[in-house]
């Protein structure tokens, strides 16, 4: 009854424009926290990117468990400063392996069914 | 109505944090009604002072759990509203959440507008319940104020208002438990089984009376009926192992290891249970002669609960009773132990106790005399040494060692072997 875990994860972005490395996630990589059907969201350091600002985002996409590169261009389309050293920022996706970011979504979607169906079995909705 | 509601959002991602409570807002809360945090202690106090409706928690903050706040929570009050917002996707958590109050868990990373959905849906399902269900929180309610007789009725009621009313039953069977009347408790959990033969809460809840009255042969029938269709908590587990080991079920033990090593939130008291209870397993397949069994046991024992110098002296003490085979497993596991207590008294002692079948006696006697000058000699090691003496006719030593013996430890002249490692 173990589950797999589907996760994305960011480890380099840069700018497309001048190839400035924005954010190097090798030592802590960012987790990726939201998801959209184009878009994404994660916490990074403040004024790391900005809004409107051409990315190229290096990732790993974790599928049910198995590990997978994901390349990837898009824009930063929303910046929320939370505090003085974080942001939150949302990136849409431009140019991406279309099949590979559908085989994540459904993985997502599968994952929270099966949690679903175990935690409702469980405990009834009262 | 939605907008009189108190929500708090504790997470250790401020991004997360924000989402949710623009996700909050969007269902109809009002931003001055919403509450966040980082900090444990921080939503602990908001909590207790807040009348707060709807939490949104992460299952771990700042490393402590987050079902901890869960409880405090929903003791508040039977219509309070609790959803599990985190990463963890693991079995163990899932069946801890849903052990305590929580109504929702959800997986990061999450789909905004399944986030969004599943807020409404919970809010919907609070506000505006079915009868039966508004019946069974009335029943709840009393529950909670320890009013047991209105409980009771209650739940009666509720009974009649579904076709297959488990959940009442289970209430009924709850009003019973917490009266202490167990057997009264069993038989509305098993009224609440023939409509839904693998209801967890009833099972559980027959499980837990069987414990309770230390029925655990009972208890532990129920065990696979359990582990074959739920995930198990730590909490439970720790049950599990006690109502295996106090209904005899020794030879089971050891199969639950997998089980454990599922559980990703593990406590420290489900660390020392399962390892004491694999120790007795250990000693139950010494006596019956399996040392592979036993050597199986006492491994898996240490290594749920770590390099640890007690455990390991635990399972020293009992191999070297058992010959010489299952002393040379014993220096194995004394090699486990750890490296800054190595060369201290009760590791000087354990090598001396282990030594026994691979020295000459003379050896012995030399090694179990330094101890005895070191002061680090306890009552087993004078123990050996004495026999040694004694074996090579050296009666004077010995009776002197045993002179000093009986002075440093008085129960020494009528010490039970057994008795003592049972006090470890």
């Amino acid at each position: 009854m173990s589950q797999t875990k589907s996760q994305f994860t960011i480890q380099k972005i840069s700018s497309l424009v001048n190839g400035l490395v924005l954010i190097n996630a090798d030592a802590n990589s960012v987790l990726v926290s939201e998801i959209e059907e184009h878009s994404y969201g994660f916490e990074g350091p403040s004024r790391a990117c900005v809004l409107g600002q051409l990315i190229s985002v290096e990732g790993l996409l974790l599928i049910d468990g198995v590990e997978n590169d994901f390349y990837s261009t898009g824009k930063v389309v929303e910046v929320v400063v939370l505090d003085a050293r974080t942001s939150k920022y949302r990136v849409e996706l431009y140019r991406h392996e279309s099949a590979l970011w559908q085989q994540y979504l459904n993985a997502l979607a599968g994952q929270q069914v099966r949690i679903d169906r175990l935690f409702s079995s469980m405990r009834d909705l009262e | 109505m939605t907008e009189r509601l108190r929500a708090l959002i504790v997470d250790n991602s401020l991004a997360a944090i924000e989402t949710m409570n623009a996700a909050l807002v969007r269902a109809g809360f009002s931003e001055k009604n919403i509450f966040k945090t980082r900090s444990f202690s921080e939503a602990q106090a908001i909590i207790e002072n807040q009348n707060i409706d709807f939490l949104l928690l992460d299952f771990l903050i700042e490393g402590r759990p987050g079902l901890d706040l869960v409880q405090k929570h929903c003791a508040l009050g039977v219509a309070k509203m609790a959803m599990i917002v985190t990463y963890n996707n693991s079995s163990s958590a899932i069946a801890e959440a849903a052990e305590e109050l929580v109504d929702d868990y959800i997986i990061k990373p999450f789909f905004v507008q399944n986030l969004q959905e599943r807020i409404e849906g919970l809010l919907k399902r609070k506000l505006f319940p079915p009868k039966y269900i508004e019946e069974i929180r009335k029943g709840k309610q009393f529950l909670l104020e320890n009013k047991f007789e209105a409980a009771q009725f209650q739940f009666q009621s509720a009974s009649f208002l579904d076709s297959k009313p488990t959940l009442a039953y289970y209430y009924m069977g709850q009003t019973s438990f917490f009266q202490n009347e167990f057997s009264k408790a069993i038989g509305d959990y098993q009224r609440g089984l023939e409509f839904r033969p693998l209801h967890f809460k009833c099972l559980t809840g027959q499980f837990d009376s069987y414990f309770e009255q230390k029925k655990f042969h009972e208890a532990y029938e129920m065990v696979p009926q359990l582990v074959q269709n739920y995930p198990l908590g730590p909490k439970r587990l720790c049950h599990l192992f006690v109502a295996a080991v106090y209904s005899g079920r020794l030879d089971e033990v050891s199969r639950y290891y997998d089980l454990f090593l599922q559980i990703e939130h593990v406590t420290p008291e489900l660390r020392r249970v399962f390892s004491a209870a694999l120790f007795v397993a250990g000693r139950f397949y010494l006596n019956r002669k399996d040392l592979n069994q036993a050597v199986q046991c006492f491994d898996y024992g240490l290594q749920v609960v770590g390099a640890d110098a007690h455990y390991i002296e635990k399972i020293v003490r009992v191999l070297v009773r058992y010959g010489a085979e299952a002393s040379a497993a014993a220096s194995k596991f004394l090699r486990k132990y750890p490296g800054d207590q190595v060369g201290g008294a009760t590791h000087s002692v354990l090598s001396y106790l282990v030594s026994q079948y691979f020295r000459t006696p003379q050896q012995m006697i030399e090694m179990g005399r330094h101890l005895a000058q070191k002061n680090y000699a306890d009552q087993d090691s004078y123990r050996l040494l004495v026999d040694y003496l004694l074996k090579e006719g050296k009666q004077l030593l010995a009776e002197d060692y045993s002179h000093r013996a009986s002075k440093l430890f008085p129960q020494w002249a009528d010490r039970d072997q057994d008795k003592d490692l049972d006090n470890l």
